[in-house]
């Protein structure tokens, strides 16, 4: 079997974060996370979970191309959204890797994945509860989501606190009771 | 230039030579209490020994660095995170903290608890003491905080008055480095110094205490028969902001720096980290390092750590203190110790106020009053959480910049317990673990992902208030510190004991602080979240409502000052009354907390311990010789 | 002895203008060479970059407190403030080419060189004519057409005796607005704090700080305070130890210091935006940058021009630009061999950039909402 593709991971993590590769290559760590994934989940699994992707993107692209050749199509975002869920969340086996995908990227942390998806598929030592690294936490996305810093890094600088956080327009349009 | 801690000064001093030498005083602790005293005796020429129980590393950039990176890497990032846990000399940790069943003492942790209520409270046992991780919050304490039995029948008087206090609050702000506004601190009867400026100017409020204040300045608040409007007030913090040219009488402040690099740094301003607690990256926070590398410089401070105290002794006749033995471990990390003893004219005990009566009752000093350890206070500190109408930017600032503290005094104290409130810029992080478990429940329970799950965390994390109400304690003898043969670390010596319950004073001043929060939510708009946990560890049952109860490490009030050796452990001068070259500094020496967080106190009264020190010392000449012919 | 190149307050203001411009110009290659290195890594090289980068900032706000002293106006949104990287400074008898690079012996040995002491063998060799044809050496003479000075220390003494001189013809030589000065509440970090310039005294100790600070001319390794001059600092890396008190130039005694040249990210020398794939998300990105650091620029310069309390903002800018800067260079540039993307420094023309736009009338300062 050939090792999970990075480039695909990115793909994968670009449509699951709502951040761009460049933000994410941003991060210096999208490799280790990939490694990371690899370690607590196994190469099978992520490899699926990438095939999962790569159909689903298929599938939102309709008959506008094929798998191979998606970059630049524009996506139909709700038949995207559908397909994913289809295709990854709600599987058993996919959904909560790719669960822990997500809160990896925001946390800058590995979440233990749940009792019953380890008692199916496999408890792995690097599959328990941990940071990556020491920058992992620094470059959380959750952090930059909010508009703010990682607690303990990244300092925004005095006073900056006293403004508005800078949250892109259209999330803080969005904020309603 | 910046004096920097010097290298090599935390494992130089030879414990066995040390033992040969009879300092002008031992000083037990190296965090603030210990430091200024040693930095304040050093600089009127006295030699000074401190014991330090934590691990004996110099205070550098780099080891600063290794503490960083434990916070980063840590996956739980509590108040000990950044910092080493030893096996000797252990620390009390937030996370310990378990509901205690009555008549089982839970010693599962160093701090043993017997309770009835239990409390996460913490203190660091590193260089620098728990100012390592503490928030730098600098209030000064009220005038009435010193007369509360006079003026309210509750709680104790002190045998000092603001006014005796105020010039070492001076001296406290100028050593920590205060940024505030006197216009901002000069209210419940707080006074300053004609033409008093702090080192600094204050912080600015954060945008989500503005968006607070927009809404809450002039709420009215009718309480003990007097009507008052609240508003959102900035705290004065000790930490580097921007220094007032007109600071002691227009030659301005430098702000202190950094504890070491090899080139001079004279410290970073404050850049709004987030992470006061546990650890300041840049060391724009004061912490007692900062003290400790002026005093180390002076040439006449020794510091011997990994030495944990395990001993008083007592000439029988004299009742003077003769020698401290402690126990030097080899390593933190693993077990291996030697008996060593330190001489001194005086003997200066900073451990802290669990720490302190922990050491006089393991070696047999109850105190000829019996108050050894008893009155035990700490603030109790219950939290509302709600969500604002609005994105207002949450977790971003200092930890807290501002709060309404228009209740801290008041004829209502006859009937329950002030407050002081905080509102927290890290959102519900306190009360809820805000903002990892709110990621965690959109993504595994909202099914979130990519910009639904970036719309849900503004939606969700931006607009979190959360107010935490710090109540007051009263002294209560039977709230203390004890020890048992049967409770010991692994130098075998005996851990505290906590027998802790809330006052119904207290109590009271927490329903009224829960009912206050629900009108300051209605009043702005906000989505009222609190809920309290049966099974929460620290859950208070009272009139028939439950509540959340949490500790604040602000340890206080067992080895209690007064003017009556019957009723109180150390004169004003937190001299002990039974032992006359013995302190007994710290928080400890306070008979009541009010509503400030204690470190500010702590260092004015040590300031203000160091004159009667000195005079005792120059007064006093060869003193045990002399004591022990007679 | 050659001519004074500086007769009047003009003269001196066009010099204090090339100043600005060459203690901002030392700034890029510094922040390039920090935020190359990889995050937590590299404490002892990083912390020693970025301190002097922080210096080279205030000396920045010096030179603009002595134009401000003499009736100038700081201006760092002017066209060619910012140089094409690579740019060229004095050595001495030659000049030579600074990029922006990762930290990098390379990178550290054209740090020693930018802050190397250099003092001219004669009074007649501090001037010496510009190389025909390449691109200009940042110490050159405003006034001296295609001559440009033997050392960044030459380049300051010339303007002190300048000062010395024009002051000594014109009592009114410094009746700039003091409220244009940027006082030591204003900045602070790092060795050394702002002087507020009101006269030939503190005028003369402004420069004659930033030369010392830079070079350790006349001064030895360490200054009178105990801070070692920027070019030992960097020496220190070079030798693998940090220097002590009394210690000789060439044999510091303090701890040893490591270096992990790998732990960087290998960005390309001296980027261009033309380097970048057109049209992509990371070309985007570093014209952001640009953008960002343009921004930056005309902010100081309203500080500089009776907005003092701007340099807070500045600074938030500042910690902006590291977010963006380490963004870039983590991200593999395409089509270079698996180097890394940088910032380019190539500002664009900002609109509305005149300082006197901004500069309140009769010297009192006047609200500006921003």
């Amino acid at each position: 079997m050939t090792a999970p593709s990075f480039e695909e991971f990115l793909r994968l993590s670009v449509d699951l974060t709502a951040f761009g590769e460049t933000e994410l290559l941003g991060t210096g760590l999208a490799r280790q996370y990939l490694a990371k994934v690899r370690a607590a989940c196994g190469d099978e699994i992520v490899t699926a979970l990438l095939d999962a992707h790569r159909a689903a993107r298929t599938e939102a692209a309709g008959d506008a191309g094929d798998a191979g050749s998606l970059d630049g199509i524009l996506l139909d975002r709700v038949l995207l959204d559908r397909a994913l869920r289809h295709r990854i969340f709600s599987d058993d086996r996919l959904g909560p890797v790719a669960r822990n995908v997500i809160k990896l990227w925001y946390a800058g942390m590995w979440y233990a994945l749940p009792p019953e998806w380890t008692d199916r598929y496999g408890a792995r030592a690097a599959g328990e509860a941990s940071t990556v690294t020491a920058a992992s936490y620094q470059e959380g996305l959750l952090w930059r989501a909010i508009g703010a810093n990682p607690p303990g890094a990244k300092g925004p600088g005095y006073g900056s606190w006293a403004q508005p956080p800078r949250i892109e327009d259209r999330y803080l349009n969005g904020a309603t009771k | 230039m910046y004096a920097k801690f010097p290298e090599g000064a935390a494992h130089r001093t030879d414990p066995a030579a040390a033992a040969e030498v009879l300092y002008d005083a031992v000083v037990v602790g190296g965090g603030i209490a210990g430091a200024l005293i040693a930095s304040r005796l050093s600089q009127a020429g006295k030699r000074v020994l401190i014991l330090e129980a934590g691990p004996a590393e110099d205070l550098t950039l780099r080891g600063y660095e290794s503490y960083l990176d434990r916070f980063y890497s840590a996956t739980g990032k509590d108040n000990q995170s950044p910092y080493p846990a030893g096996v000797n000399a252990p620390m009390p940790r937030g996370t310990d903290a378990r509901r205690i069943s009555p008549g089982a003492p839970d010693a599962s942790a160093y701090l043993v608890q017997s309770g009835p209520f239990a409390t996460d409270t913490t203190y660091t046992r590193v260089l620098g003491g728990t100012t390592m991780h503490w928030e730098a919050k600098t209030l000064r304490m009220l005038p009435e905080d010193f007369r509360m039995r006079t003026l309210y029948g509750e709680g104790a008087d002190w045998p000092l008055t603001y006014e005796d206090l105020a010039p070492y609050y001076n001296e406290a702000e100028r050593e920590i480095g205060v940024s505030a506004d006197v216009a901002d601190q000069a209210y419940l009867g707080i006074t300053f110094d004609e033409g008093y400026v702090f080192p600094m100017k204050g912080l600015p409020l954060s945008y989500l205490d503005r968006m607070v204040a927009t809404d809450l300045d002039g709420m009215p608040v009718e309480l003990g028969g007097e009507r008052r409007e609240l508003r959102v007030r900035p705290f004065p913090q000790g930490r580097n902001g921007i220094p007032n040219p007109a600071y002691d009488g227009g030659k301005g402040y430098r702000p202190r720096g950094a504890v070491s690099t090899y080139q001079v740094e004279v410290g970073e301003r404050c850049q709004g980290n987030n992470n006061c607690v546990p650890i300041c990256p840049v060391q724009a926070k004061y912490h007692a390092g900062k003290t400790l590398a002026v005093a180390l410089q002076s040439g006449r401070v020794d510091l011997v750590a990994q030495a944990v105290a395990h001993k008083v002794h007592i000439d029988e006749q004299t009742g003077r203190v003769t020698e401290i033995e402690y126990r030097r471990y080899d390593r933190p990390d693993s077990p291996g110790s030697a008996t060593m003893r330190a001489r001194g004219r005086l003997f200066v005990l900073a451990a802290n106020a669990v720490e302190n009566p922990r050491l006089m009752l393991a070696s047999g000093l109850r105190g000829s009053s019996g108050l050894m350890g008893r009155n035990f206070m700490d603030h109790a500190y219950l939290l509302a959480w709600a969500l604002l109408p609005e994105v207002a930017g949450t977790f971003r600032g200092t930890n807290c910049t501002g709060g309404i503290t228009d209740l801290r005094g008041g004829r209502f104290r006859r009937h329950q317990a002030a407050f002081s409130v905080d509102i927290h810029n890290d959102g519900w992080g306190w009360a809820r673990g805000a903002p990892m478990t709110d990621l965690v429940d959109l993504v595994d329970a909202g099914g979130r992902y990519g910009q639904s799950l970036r719309q849900g965390l503004v939606d969700r994390v931006s607009r979190q208030l959360q107010l935490a109400f710090m109540v007051e304690v009263p002294a209560n003898p039977s709230n203390r510190i004890t020890v048992d043969p049967a409770y010991t670390d692994h130098l075998g010596n005996m851990r505290p004991i906590l027998t802790y319950d809330i006052p119904d004073y207290t109590m009271r001043g927490v329903a009224y602080a829960r009912q206050l929060s629900r009108r300051i939510f209605a009043r702005l708009g906000a989505e009222d979240h609190t809920a309290y946990d049966p099974d929460f560890w620290g859950y208070a049952v009272h009139a028939g409502e439950g509540y959340e109860i949490r500790g604040g490490n602000h340890l206080a009030g067992t080895h209690t000052m007064g003017s009556d050796p019957s009723t109180s452990v150390v004169d004003p001068d937190q001299r002990s009354w039974d032992h006359q070259n013995l302190y007994l500094v710290g928080g400890g020496s306070m008979p009541t907390v009010g509503t400030s967080n204690v470190t500010l106190t702590i260092a004015a009264l040590c300031l203000r311990s160091v004159r009667a020190m000195l005079s005792q010392l120059d007064a006093e000449t060869a003193p045990i010789a002399v004591e022990v012919a007679r | 002895m050659t001519a004074s190149t500086i007769d009047s307050r003009d003269d001196l203001i066009s010099y204090l203008h090339v100043a600005m411009a060459l203690e901002h110009a030392t700034i890029p290659p510094y922040l390039t060479a920090y935020y190359s290195i990889h995050s937590t890594t590299n404490s002892d090289a990083a912390h020693i970059i970025r301190v002097v980068a922080v210096e080279e900032m205030l000396h920045l706000t010096l030179v603009a407190n002595v134009l401000n002293a003499i009736g100038g106006r700081p201006d760092l949104t002017r066209p060619g403030f910012v140089p094409s990287y690579p740019a060229r400074l004095p050595d001495g008898e030659d000049d030579f080419t600074v990029d922006l690079r990762p930290l990098s012996p390379e990178a550290v040995e054209t740090f020693c060189k930018i802050e190397r002491p250099g003092r001219a063998p004669s009074a007649d060799a501090r001037l010496l004519r510009a190389p025909d044809g390449g691109r200009p050496v940042l110490a050159f003479s405003p006034t001296a057409e295609g001559m440009r000075f033997y050392s960044i220390g030459e380049f300051y003494a010339e303007i002190i005796e300048g000062l010395e001189k024009v002051a000594a013809g014109d009592p009114k030589l410094f009746s700039g607005d003091p409220a244009l000065q940027v006082g030591p509440e204003y900045f602070y970090s790092g060795g050394g704090s702002v002087t507020v310039v009101s006269d030939l005294d503190s005028a003369c100790r402004a420069l004659r700080f930033i030369a010392a600070q830079g070079e350790g001319l006349d001064s030895g390794i360490h200054d009178a305070d105990g801070e070692l001059a920027h070019y030992y600092r960097f020496r220190q890396l070079q030798l693998g130890r940090y220097y002590q008190v009394g210690d000789d130039p060439d044999a510091p005694s303090g701890p040893p210091l490591g270096v992990s040249w790998d732990e960087v990210y290998p960005v390309k020398v001296s980027a261009r935006l033309a380097d970048f794939p057109a049209g992509s998300e990371l070309a985007r990105a570093a014209r952001d940058f640009n953008a960002a650091y343009g921004a930056f620029l005309a902010l100081l310069t309203r500080a500089f021009n009776g907005q003092p309390g701007l340099l807070q903002d500045a600074v938030c800018d500042m910690f902006r630009l590291r977010d963006g800067f380490n963004q870039l260079v983590r991200n593999p540039l395409p089509g270079s061999d698996g180097l890394h993307a940088a910032p380019t420094f190539e500002i664009p023309a900002a609109a509305g950039s005149d300082p006197g736009a901004s500069r309140p009338a009769g010297g009192t300062a006047r609200a500006v909402i921003r």
